[in-house]
């Protein structure tokens, strides 16, 4: 598969074309990070963030591709793992036991929206999900699940919005995150 | 429409770019003076990332399940053939180098006696030659000034070789007979050293006639010089029988005067009138003797 047949599909929110992309770079993404004092996680983490990252510009319709898929990801890639670098500097010189315990609360926080999430039925999970990360626009998301049309997926769209509020909010009062 | 309504839906309109220019100006600026507007903004702000957290982590989920082929260097590896082979090399390893551990020392050990055989013949002031007998003899660290023949222990040569047959050849230097550091040999010692080394007297030893003239002078009294292959005797000498004896090596040639019933050793390359010493060792003039008896 050439680089503007991958980059048509991603563009459309194709996961078969990401996963054929993840497969078709992974040996030489990975080294970037192996081989800089990274271990076999970290290097699998920061090509699939790379990936992402590239599916998200991809489908958002910003990527302008001057090189090959590989060279742009390579940059990323490379970009990724000197911030991790840099972060795992800065973490050492920081208060461990702060950091911890603020990380714990933004943990739960996450935690608990991500428990909403999964309570939302299938189709507002996709909805939500495919407009807030993958930026589709409600035509696509209307087409890509079978919606009768755009306006469809936009009253769709706020009411599992709306429902997901509720539920969290709900949540957040029973463990006291809310004053 | 309660105010948290209100405010819930100003801030999705915000965050989903549906505002104008002035209704985001205006919002913005609201934000920074309403604590409880800034509040939903950062609960849904959370909700969104909430909701990039959660695709994302699908997303990964996704591509952890996807199967990586192992490159052509993991297929090799990976194969049995390849597998029982690096086992087979590993074995085949670990064994030569045990065995090239153990068995150096053992060498060592072995050659030591026969690396102290070829030193033997090093020094002559320590490596005695018993007179035709196939001897040798290991110098000792002590300097004693017993007789040599203490210091010797016996050995038979014979017996050193069978050993050093069963070895491996360390290619062990041979020492030339005449290094012998900065002691000056005596003649005697020479002598030694040439009958140490077994030379068989019938092919190396043999009787040449060399011209005598008799010096009369005052000067010397018994004194020699060798000029082209003739003999000057300084001195007061006897007409009485007089016997070159001279002994061809593969070194060197050595020339022996016989006069008077005892042996004198000849040097031919000292240009001065030198006088005659006397070998004094027994063994030499037994061996002188029987080279004459033949001769």
């Amino acid at each position: 598969m050439k680089d503007r047949e991958v980059l048509e599909r991603v563009s459309k929110g194709d996961e078969k074309a990401l996963e054929y992309l993840y497969k078709k770079h992974y040996r030489m993404m990975t080294r970037i990070v192996l081989n800089n004092n990274g271990s076999e996680d970290e290097a699998k983490d920061i090509y699939q963030e790379a990936l992402l990252a590239f599916w998200q510009k991809a489908i958002g319709g910003n990527l302008v591709l001057t090189s090959k898929i590989s060279t742009y990801l390579y940059s990323v890639c490379l970009n990724l793992w000197r911030k991790e670098l840099d972060r795992k500097g800065k973490f050492a010189e920081n208060d461990k036991e702060e950091y911890t315990f603020q990380e714990f609360e933004k943990k739960e926080r996450v935690r608990i929206i991500h428990e909403c999430i999964h309570e939302l039925g299938d189709n507002c999970r996709k909805i939500l999900t495919y407009h807030y990360f993958d930026g589709l626009s409600m035509t696509d998301i209307a087409k890509k699940l079978n919606l009768a049309n755009t306006d469809t997926a936009k009253t769709k769209k706020y009411k599992c919005k709306k429902k997901l509020d509720l539920l969290i909010k709900r949540k957040y009062s029973s463990s006291d995150f809310l004053d | 429409m309660s105010i948290q309504s209100e405010y819930t839906r100003l801030v999705n309109k915000y965050l989903d770019s549906n505002m104008s220019g002035s209704e985001k100006f205006i919002f913005e600026e609201q934000l920074t003076s309403d604590p409880l507007l800034k509040a939903e903004f950062d609960h849904q702000n959370e909700i969104i990332n909430g909701l990039k957290e959660y695709r994302k982590t699908q997303l990964k989920t996704r591509l952890d399940n996807v199967t990586i082929n192992p490159g052509i260097l993991g297929v090799i590896s990976q194969s049995a053939t390849v597998k029982t082979l690096s086992y087979v090399v590993t074995s085949i390893l670990v064994g030569t180098g045990s065995y090239m551990y153990f068995a150096g020392e053992e060498v060592v050990h072995v050659n030591l006696p026969a690396i102290e055989s070829k030193l033997e013949f090093v020094n002559p002031e320590t490596s005695p030659s018993p007179f035709g007998r196939q001897l040798d003899y290991r110098y000792t660290k002590t300097i004693n000034p017993s007789p040599w023949i203490d210091l010797a222990e016996e050995r038979p040569i014979v017996e050193t070789l069978k050993e050093e047959a069963n070895t491996i050849d360390f290619n062990v230097p041979e020492v030339k007979d005449d290094v012998a550091g900065d002691v000056i040999p005596e003649p005697d010692q020479i002598l030694e050293k040439v009958i140490t080394q077994n030379v068989p007297f019938t092919e190396a030893v043999k009787i040449d006639k060399v011209d005598i003239e008799n010096v009369v002078t005052n000067r010397y009294k018994f004194h020699y010089k060798l000029d082209n292959n003739k003999l000057y005797l300084y001195g007061k000498f006897e007409a009485s029988p007089y016997e070159i004896i001279e002994i061809n090596s593969f070194q060197a040639k050595k020339l022996f005067f016989y006069y008077n019933g005892q042996y004198y050793r000849l040097y031919q390359d000292i240009n001065d009138i030198s006088p005659l010493i006397k070998i004094q060792d027994q063994k030499v003039i037994t061996e002188l003797n029987i080279i004459k008896s033949k001769g």
